[in-house]
């Protein structure tokens, strides 16, 4: 199953390359930001799936949302002169390492559970 | 669980695309500046644009002061000569019959390819040199004149006439008579034909009226002197 969601991406960043066209120098900033939205929504998802709460349709929006809204925010930032981008970039980023460390922390829980865990009687010593 | 991977793999697949794209375009075109400075310098660039226009028209308001002056209280035949030497140094607006070249890159082709077809500042200099042979009056280059002692050179990528940056699409305008000129230009073998083989954009039009700015740079002459007194 994680091989299939590898192969999609494999196969996203070939299509990308083979683009006939290059992004304009003007948008490359907000796409910058919508692919700090999707890595978020990713490893949300990641997160989401092994929490057990995980619900696509939440997911999905999620991806859709939060990139516009990124790339509206840098562009509105952009107008009135102040710069939202990096708003936006700190927020994914915390984000980001919050549902990493979140997911380190479950799999982690997940790999010693199995495990015999030795109780330590009265007057053993290490 | 299904679901979750299914969506996953949504989300992977636009992500990669992004990636990739934004990859490549950023290979193809580094931005040297951030947005900011590269905005900060486009408005400085404007204000020193807005003076230097303001300067120029200064100058050329007061060269005609002072030529009225002098006219004013000397006799016909000093004034026809006076215009005569300011048609040919340029330091009077004139309008004529003649030519409008209008010289563009090709605009169409991915920013890589088209840094081989821009004009480059000899494409210009020999045009201009050729509208010279075929008798031109008087010429001008996006309303730059080109007089006796205008320089055509480039800095980076930029086109100089006059110590003055122009960009394309190239305006040349020629006043002269227009069948010879545009005969002289359209020559197999010639500067037109060539850019023309290579994919440049290139109109040639005659005009009855074509109106052409005057010399608006240097004025003053520090070491040449005349040798006969007048």
């Amino acid at each position: 199953m994680w091989i299939f969601v590898l192969f999609c991406f494999m196969i996203g960043m070939l299509l990308g390359l083979q683009m006939p066209f290059l992004v304009p120098a003007f948008l490359t900033k907000y796409l910058s930001i919508a692919i700090l939205a999707s890595l978020d929504s990713f490893f949300g998802g990641i997160r989401a799936s092994l929490e057990e709460t995980f619900d696509s349709l939440v997911l999905l929006t999620g991806f859709i949302a939060n990139s516009l809204l990124a790339a509206g925010f840098a562009y509105i930032g952009d107008q009135l002169g102040v710069s939202l981008y990096t708003a936006a970039v700190f927020v994914f980023g915390v984000r980001i390492f919050q549902n990493l460390a979140i997911i380190r922390r479950i799999a982690l829980n997940k790999l010693r559970k199995p495990k015999p865990v030795v109780q330590l009687q009265n007057g053993d010593s290490f | 669980m299904k679901h979750a991977y299914v969506s996953l793999a949504v989300i992977c697949l636009i992500f990669g695309v992004m990636v990739s794209a934004q990859y490549k375009s950023n290979q193809n075109n580094p931005t040297y500046f951030s947005n900011d400075r590269w905005a900060e310098l486009a408005i400085q660039t404007d204000k020193l644009k807005n003076q230097q226009n303001a300067l120029e028209n200064e100058i050329v308001s007061l060269r005609y002061q002072l030529n009225n002056a002098d006219t004013a209280a000397q006799a016909e035949s000093i004034k026809k000569m006076l215009n005569k030497a300011s048609i040919a140094a340029g330091t009077i607006p004139v309008t004529g019959p003649g030519i409008v070249l209008v010289l563009g890159d090709t605009p169409d082709l991915p920013l890589q390819e088209n840094a081989n077809h821009m004009l480059q500042y000899w494409n210009i200099l020999t045009i201009i040199n050729e509208l010279n042979a075929a008798g031109a009056e008087a010429i001008s280059i996006n309303d730059e004149r080109i007089v006796a002692i205008s320089g055509i050179s480039h800095q980076g990528s930029s086109i100089i006439v006059n110590r003055n940056p122009i960009t394309s699409p190239f305006e040349i305008k020629a006043i002269g008579n227009a069948k010879i000129l545009e005969s002289s230009l359209n020559l197999k073998g010639g500067e037109i034909q060539s850019l023309l083989f290579i994919g440049n954009k290139i109109e040639i039009q005659k005009a009855d009226q074509v109106d052409i700015p005057a010399y608006a740079g240097k004025n003053s002459f520090h070491y040449a002197k005349p040798k006969t007194v007048i």
